[in-house]
């Protein structure tokens, strides 16, 4: 079931509606039984695959719990293994397969391992990566293994976060499915702000976007150098508003029954350098990162050349996470590569800026900073969207080279789509720079203020592209 | 907020002299052409009515949609159209791939929802575009995200104006010569890759039977029917639809019906003669509407 659905919509108002009705021995339950509802609604058959995993790691938990010494470490590592064998099979299965035949085939050798016809299950990478987070929780000490199956069920599966995050820590959710929640109008209102801005940029901004950056990508080899950074800068835009939307969605959904999920997006294209990028998008997937494989890796705490490594090591799985295909690898090197730089060439940078006389010029260095980022930022997502590496190659030699004429498509969809991102920035130069709430419009008044709302929902009736088209982090 | 603003963009919808909406507004509501061109981008750019009209001596208006639509949308006009004029002659451009299953052309039929106020039997086919539909166009606002409310906007208010003559009769021809060339071994390797990664789609049998719907109510109504597919540059592009460009020919056959197929026609393999792969210039379009013109005058 899509967030972008009338399906959805109906789905939330009954499931809210009877959980805040239901006594609260039964809710557990009742959100557990909608959760697969939700997520068999997409394809039903894999729910066994999430079945599977969440009876692994809860009886792990359990004996995570009670053991002690090697044989602990070792249940760890069997929760961890099938856990990452399921995604290895479903989702790198065929790709690595496929380099096999690619390899072997310079030998002359042909390669008679079939390949597996399967459809990749929705948000495995998310799920799995929150039971693994569950498992490496417990067995650290951090969290106290869950008893109650039905409730470590929906800690994995509870639908707002499924099947694209943010995802979620034990200690910060587990708890809560324990807690009496009463239906609180403030929270009703705020989680419904949140829904109705995630929806604004899925349907407004990120999908009207979509339209010029598919037909730009989907020929590059046609189009010019001004088209394809046009449509690069336009898929910057629309792959923020497409996640960030989705995890507004999730999270207000939550608050409105109840529940906190962590923030996934801090404004990122106000980063001031690539590390506080990464501080701000798709936090949940980062600190996940951070924590358990950057840390367990030995994090700065090791050599200079060990520590680039275990940078570059992150960045790689990190690309890895998001696709079984050499571009989002590369897309991940080229993000380690430019954070290893900036931390290599920083005291040169902060010597040059001294000795050039700028250095009191503060609000200039900061804007061209923020610029500085978002176009590496942008260059990296060239090879996150491109079909394969060679476009993506042939996207950025023509970029450099910027010849040919600009294609700019319909022009209704070229004025929506610059509009919408004028908008966006509005909202979050306010949120950024004078702390305004991004989903919030503070007034006195409070008709100004509903009339805000109305508008918003008046302009995604409007100028929102209901095409059913699907979130781009769902495939991961 | 939203009848208001639903208010004004109908008023402003109805006030639109050109351009797309108003096209389909005529054939629904003023039209009275004798020869009438139904179907999509390749309808509306590749047959001239001043040339029909020339040659038949008949009036002639082209309600050809660009936009991709299927003959769901194409049927649901030309029979909410037929309850008020019965034309003599009506051209269907029959595009075979369309005829595949593809959600994409059930999201397109949102386009009749600004049409469904004076027209409520466009409903039946708009229905057919989801569950939700009906709960979704209670808001007026909705019914215009389709057609674009910036272009309601433009050409109902600000920038009123008609078209040129030929536009106005509903064909609005492309000037520019395709720079690509028809390059045969380069056709063979397209052909394969589509082979190899083409998953076989369904044939979709809401429009098989929507097709079947245009052959039965012109028979009542004693309209003479042609079905025309077009030149293409590529040859490609039909050659890997055998199966539903036979199963469509041979469903209007069956039906008695006429056929002509010019997609494969070698003669047109001239690049003089496109836009692009899929669609004629105006040099084209006038060269063909000529040809089928005359087919028809003989037949």
């Amino acid at each position: 079931m899509l967030f972008n659905s009338f399906a959805f919509l109906l789905f939330f108002i009954v499931v809210t509606t009877t959980y805040f009705l239901l006594p609260h021995k039964f809710r557990t339950a009742f959100l557990l039984a909608c959760s697969c509802f939700f997520y068999m609604y997409f394809v039903p058959v894999y729910i066994l695959i999430l079945g599977f995993t969440i009876v692994l790691d809860y009886f792990a938990g359990i004996y995570l719990e009670k053991i002690t010494g090697h044989s602990k470490r070792i249940i760890l590592l069997l929760s961890l293994i099938a856990n990452i064998g399921v995604l290895a099979v479903f989702k790198y299965y065929n790709f690595i397969n496929e380099n096999i035949s690619d390899a072997l085939g310079l030998f002359g050798i042909e390669n008679h391992i079939p390949y597996l016809s399967i459809l990749l299950p929705i948000g495995l990478s998310f799920h799995t990566f929150q039971a693994m987070s569950y498992t490496i929780e417990v067995y650290r000490g951090n969290q106290k293994a869950e008893k109650n199956f039905l409730v470590y069920a929906l800690y994995v599966m509870f639908y707002p976060q499924l099947v694209a995050g943010p995802i979620e820590r034990p200690q910060n959710l587990l708890h809560q499915f324990h807690k009496k929640h009463y239906f609180e109008y403030s929270r009703l209102v705020e989680g419904l702000k949140l829904m109705l801005w995630g929806i604004f940029k899925k349907v407004v901004i990120a999908d009207r976007l979509s339209i010029y950056v598919n037909t730009v990508y989907d020929n590059p080899a046609e189009q010019s150098g001004i088209t394809l950074a046009v449509a690069t800068v336009f898929f910057s835009f629309q792959i923020y508003c497409d996640f960030s939307g989705y995890s507004d969605i999730a999270i207000g959904a939550a608050k409105v029954m109840g529940f906190n999920l962590m923030d996934n997006f801090k404004r990122p294209y106000f980063s001031k350098s690539i590390s506080e990028f990464w501080n701000r998008w798709h936090i949940s997937l980062s600190t996940w990162f951070k924590d358990y494989v950057y840390i367990s890796l030995g994090g700065n705490r090791v050599s200079i050349p060990r520590w680039y490594i275990n940078l570059l090591i992150v960045f790689l799985l990190s690309g890895l996470w998001h696709g079984a295909n050499w571009t989002y690898i590369i897309w991940g090197a080229l993000n380690g590569a430019y954070l290893i730089f900036a931390i290599v060439t920083e005291n040169v940078r902060t010597k040059a800026l001294r000795l050039s006389g700028f250095s009191g010029f503060n609000r200039l260095i900061t804007t061209i900073n923020i610029f500085t980022t978002f176009c590496l930022v942008s260059i990296a997502w060239v090879f996150f969207r491109a079909k394969n590496a060679s476009d993506a190659f042939l996207i950025i030699k023509k970029m450099v080279l910027m010849n040919g004429p600009f294609f700019s498509g319909s022009k209704y969809h070229m004025l929506c789509s610059v509009l919408g991102i004028i908008f966006l920035l509005f909202v979050e130069i306010r949120s950024e720079f004078f702390g305004i709430k991004e989903q919030a419009i503070k007034s006195r008044n409070w008709v100004v203020e509903q009339f805000y709302y109305a508008s918003l929902i008046i302009i995604i009736l409007l100028m929102g592209v209901f095409d059913g088209s699907q979130f781009i982090y769902f495939q991961f | 907020m939203d009848v208001l603003c639903g208010k004004f963009l109908y008023y402003a919808f109805n006030k639109q002299l050109s351009g797309q909406s108003h096209s389909i507004s005529y054939t629904l509501d003023e039209c009275n052409a004798d020869v009438m061109i139904f179907g999509n981008s390749r309808a509306q750019l590749h047959y001239s009515p001043s040339v029909f009209k020339k040659t038949l001596g008949l009036t002639c208006y082209n309600a050809g949609i660009d936009g991709g639509h299927s003959i769901l949308f194409s049927e649901a006009i030309f029979s909410e159209m037929i309850k008020r004029h019965h034309p003599k002659i009506v051209i269907f451009e029959v595009d075979p791939k369309r005829y595949y299953y593809s959600e994409e052309e059930y999201d397109k039929l949102a386009i009749l929802l600004p049409f469904i106020t004076k027209h409520p039997d466009l409903n039946k086919t708009l229905y057919l575009k989801g569950p939700f539909e009906k709960i979704k166009k209670a808001s007026f606002v909705y019914r215009f995200n389709y057609a674009g409310f910036l272009n309601i906007i433009l050409e109902g208010i600000i920038h009123r104006k008609k078209g040129s003559e030929e536009m106005q009769d509903g064909f609005s021809p492309r000037n520019n010569v395709f720079k690509g060339f028809y390059n045969d071994s380069e056709n063979k390797q397209m052909k394969k890759d589509y082979s190899a990664n083409a998953k076989q789609p369904e044939i979709d049998s809401n429009e098989v039977a929507a097709l079947l719907r245009v052959i039965e109510t012109s028979n009542q109504k004693g309209i003479k029917l042609y079905f025309i597919n077009s030149p293409v540059f590529s040859s490609t592009y039909v050659e890997t639809d055998t199966k539903v460009q036979s199963l469509i020919r041979n469903l209007i056959l069956d039906k008695g019906q006429e056929y002509w197929d010019y997609s494969s026609d070698k003669e047109w393999r001239n690049n003089n003669f496109f836009s692009d792969r899929k669609h004629l210039n105006k040099e084209g379009a006038l060269k063909f509407s000529n040809l089928i013109a005359n087919r028809i005058k003989t037949f």
